[in-house]
């Protein structure tokens, strides 16, 4: 899978860091990461840049995971943008009420390169 | 050309009839890392995890141990006209056996230890097989990178 | 609520702790064997609220902190600011009580933690004497995690 630019939405830092290595370790090496913090923030940045997959968290202050997602799609520009959840409460019901084609998969913490493999692919 | 490696071993090719190939892993790791680009193979066949605890024997066989083995296999790798950030790494191996004061699992801590070296350095596990009973062999292809492990009654992808 | 035996707690917390301390620490965690006592360097604490009530109290010993902190961060202590350092542990205990939940009800279900805090005196938490303390090791390193569990309210 090509990425280019993948935009990482996270409001701890550390996860922010770990999901960028495990992605370069995957084989993104020269991939541009984008950093947000929370869910606004992210949407005021995709309004400036554009990214080929936004990679976020569910649990995050100000806006969360989910609301993000569902406003992304109400915006012409990210109506289609690939998205993968990574976080520690990955659940059943939640990926129902995800149920989105543009959602690549939820990915539990902690995440290691191998996890990011098995969705993007060697 | 098969290149067969021991315990406490690592070989290195960049020769794309080359196949590495390892024995009998139990509780030990085979640490296999490739640079597709560069078409250069590494494995090395890890016994135990922290070399404090013998380093007289890592002085002889570096090997032997995830912290002195595992530097040797990438200054080799490199050597052999390997991209550092190229390499990418699959484990196998590891399997379930507890040490002689049955306290700790060695396979397991074989394979923390050696995370933890690669995640320092910057090089990630993108696949593994370990853990579990079985007694794995590893065959590791120069050519493609391609990895088959097998054990007594089979043989799969890795 | 249904009962959640002192055993299962243990089990579940014990197996969420290895795989967290293991693939994101790279640290090898077993049961202790006998409770030792050590200074502890650093207090983490969360609640959750779904599908249990509960709260969790990790107690590490500086040594263990700061394995933890290096390993994940792939630096050394000292290039490491404060704000790195909390960041990094209460990420750690997030993805812990996630964990925790899930193995808890052993399948994945729909968790609501709160955010973790950095606790600066056990005095903070005044009914201590309500959680069931575990003691583990950290490949020779004790640290322990307390957990109290509670009715769910009607």
């Amino acid at each position: 899978m090509k990425l280019d630019k993948i935009m990482i939405v996270d409001d701890s830092a550390t996860s922010r860091m770990i999901i960028k290595r495990c992605f370069q370790m995957a084989g993104y090496q020269d991939s541009t990461f984008i950093e947000a913090e929370d869910g606004l923030k992210a949407l005021s940045n995709l309004n400036r840049n554009a990214v080929d997959l936004v990679v976020t968290d569910l649990n995050m202050p100000k806006m969360d995971g989910a609301t993000f997602i569902k406003k992304l799609r109400l915006i012409d520009k990210t109506k289609q943008l690939p998205v993968l959840i990574v976080s520690s409460m990955g659940n059943e019901r939640l990926e129902t009420e995800l149920e989105d084609k543009d959602v690549m998969g939820i990915l539990r913490k902690p995440l290691t390169p191998e996890k990011v493999t098995d969705v993007v692919g060697e | 050309m098969r290149l067969d490696i021991g315990i406490g071993e690592w070989k290195v090719s960049n020769k794309a009839d080359d196949e590495l190939k390892t024995y009998a892993l139990g509780s030990c790791v085979a640490v296999c890392a490739y640079d597709p680009s560069n078409h250069v193979a590494g494995l090395i066949h890890i016994a135990l995890p922290d070399s404090k605890v013998n380093s007289e024997k890592a002085k002889k066989l570096p090997g032997y141990f995830a912290d002195t083995g595992l530097p040797k296999l990438f200054e080799d790798m490199v050597k052999k006209g390997a991209d550092k950030k190229n390499i990418k790494v699959k484990l196998a191996g590891g399997s379930s056996i507890m040490d002689q004061n049955r306290h700790f699992d060695i396979g397991r801590r074989n394979t923390i230890a050696i995370k933890r070296y690669l995640w320092k350095n910057g090089f990630g596990v993108i696949k593994e097989d370990t853990g579990g009973n079985s007694s794995r062999t590893v065959g590791f292809k120069v050519a493609d990178g391609a990895i088959v492990v097998s054990n007594a009654g089979s043989k799969w992808q890795l | 609520m249904r009962e959640v035996t002192k055993e299962q707690a243990k089990a579940a917390l014990l197996r969420a702790t290895q795989n967290t301390l293991g693939e994101m620490a790279f640290i090898d965690v077993i049961e202790a064997e006998e409770q030792r006592d050590f200074e502890t360097g650093q207090l983490l604490f969360i609640e959750f609220y779904k599908p249990v009530r509960g709260r969790l109290l990790l107690a590490l010993p500086l040594e263990i902190k700061r394995e933890i902190v290096e390993n994940i961060h792939a630096a050394d202590w000292d290039e490491l600011s404060v704000n790195e350092i909390d960041d990094c542990l209460l990420e750690l205990l997030n993805v812990l009580g996630g964990n925790f939940l899930r193995e808890l009800e052993q399948k994945d279900v729909k968790v609501h933690l709160s955010f973790p805090t950095v606790l600066f005196s056990l005095e903070e938490i005044p009914d201590l004497d309500s959680f069931w303390k575990f003691s583990f090791d950290a490949e020779g390193n004790p640290f322990t995690t307390s957990l109290a569990l509670h009715e769910e309210e009607a």
